[in-house]
């Protein structure tokens, strides 16, 4: 363990998991995107949702932004592999929706939105809602740029109710056994004649919005969207199982290592849990865990 | 015939005492503006700017301490499904007075 392995701190090895992949299509099948022809993809990372999103509206177009111009890179790609006609947007939102099969893409913030009204009729988050506080202000804005008749479909693996007890176990012996492993990392290196390794207290920006946001229940979800004007089509939990695979390759996506071992060098934070989930795992004599889902999709009523 | 009484290993007041110092311990070189002793009433987020990790780290000092592993502290950290806002070193207290006697 003296020294460090290099790792993908990208999300693109948790967003090729199969039980992502599987999720993500579960939840994009549900929703009605045949009619869709502007899509808004907020927090939209390195497209893989998008993606999924375009194939099931053939005649659309797709503006993506994320805050991370990383994953924005790879959005770039990977849309461009796929044959779509990709748009960077070096000042944000100057283009107009672009036409069908066109991928817009953008570093900017899903919470400030200048949009004019009504300019989708799709707008979609996956799998990030959660780190966001300010959920009024983030809903206000997103019935702002959808059309009256457009759909708000959003999934998220952080709400009241995620995590059966198990699964909270797991998760929580998984943090104890990543910081066991950074401190013997640590020694190691110190034995070594190497600088131990330090931690810096509050300096991640992650970290309060990650635990800290207040997770809310199904019925939260539903009030917060009606109170917005809309109407909820469809609300559905899904129980996703994660292997030791899923685990080790979400635990190396540095957002995440950063937001649970705050403070810590990023990469080694991403090595420490990628190389502990199964010691996570075996704590409670499982082979997998139950992360459930929630997916909804709601509809902006005429004001 | 005598009537033999077990004492607890750790009553309510030695795990008081010992976790107040653990805190005091982990926090003394912090850069935080609470400056007051750490009591039980001390919220570990408002007041000592715990961080999540912190409160692992914290958990991890206190199974060592206690000489206990796999203490279930994600009943303390998660209710109602969702992760607490705040904690106090009381709740804590509480929460091992039950856990070490079982």
């Amino acid at each position: 363990m003296s020294e460090s392995e290099a790792i993908d701190t990208t999300y693109t090895a948790f967003a090729a998991d199969p039980a992502y992949v599987q999720a993500n299509a579960a939840f994009v099948a549900r929703l009605p995107l045949a009619p869709v022809a502007r899509i808004l993809d907020l927090c939209g990372g390195s497209g893989a949702v998008g993606q999924l999103m375009l194939a099931g509206a053939t005649g659309a177009s797709l503006q993506a932004i994320d805050l991370d111009p990383v994953q924005i890179g790879l959005a770039a790609a990977n849309y461009a592999d796929l044959g779509y006609e990709v748009r960077r947007n070096e000042q944000p939102f100057q283009q107009p929706p672009g036409p069908a099969r066109t991928v817009t893409l953008t570093v900017g913030s899903a919470t400030e939105l200048p949009f004019p009204r009504a300019t989708f009729d799709c707008v979609m988050i996956a799998n990030a809602i959660h780190l966001i506080a300010d959920k009024h202000g983030l809903i206000s804005q997103i019935a702002s740029v959808l059309e009256p008749g457009g759909i708000f479909a959003f999934s998220s693996g952080f709400y009241a109710g995620c995590w059966p007890p198990v699964t909270q176990q797991v998760y929580y012996e998984w943090l104890k056994e990543a910081t066991g492993w950074i401190a013997r990392y640590s020694a190691d290196q110190v034995a070594a004649g190497k600088p131990a390794v330090r931690r810096v207290r509050g300096k991640s920006l992650l970290a309060p919005v990650a635990y800290q946001n207040r997770w809310l229940t199904p019925d939260e979800w539903r009030e917060l969207l009606v109170g917005h004007g809309f109407e909820v089509l469809d609300m559905h939990e899904r129980a996703v199982m994660f292997d030791e695979h899923s685990l080790a390759s979400v635990g190396a996506y540095s957002g995440l290592a950063e937001a649970q071992l705050s403070g810590y060098p990023v990469e080694l934070a991403s090595q420490a849990l990628a190389n502990t989930a199964a010691l996570a795992l075996a704590s409670a004599d499982v082979t997998a865990v139950q992360h459930n889902w929630i997916e909804v999709c709601a509809v902006r009523r005429a004001v | 015939m005598s009537t033999e009484t077990i004492t607890p290993k750790f009553t309510r007041e030695v795990i008081e005492r010992d976790l107040l110092a653990l805190l005091t311990d982990m926090t003394s070189d912090w850069d935080v503006t609470y400056t007051g002793e750490i009591k039980p009433e001390t919220r570990l987020m408002a007041d000592l700017s715990f961080e999540s990790i912190d409160v692992v780290q914290l958990v991890v000092a206190i199974e060592a301490h206690f000489k206990r592993r796999h203490l279930k502290f994600e009943q303390l950290m998660m209710v109602d499904g969702r992760y607490v806002q705040e904690l106090e070193a009381r709740q804590i207290v509480d929460f091992l007075d039950q856990q070490l006697a079982a």
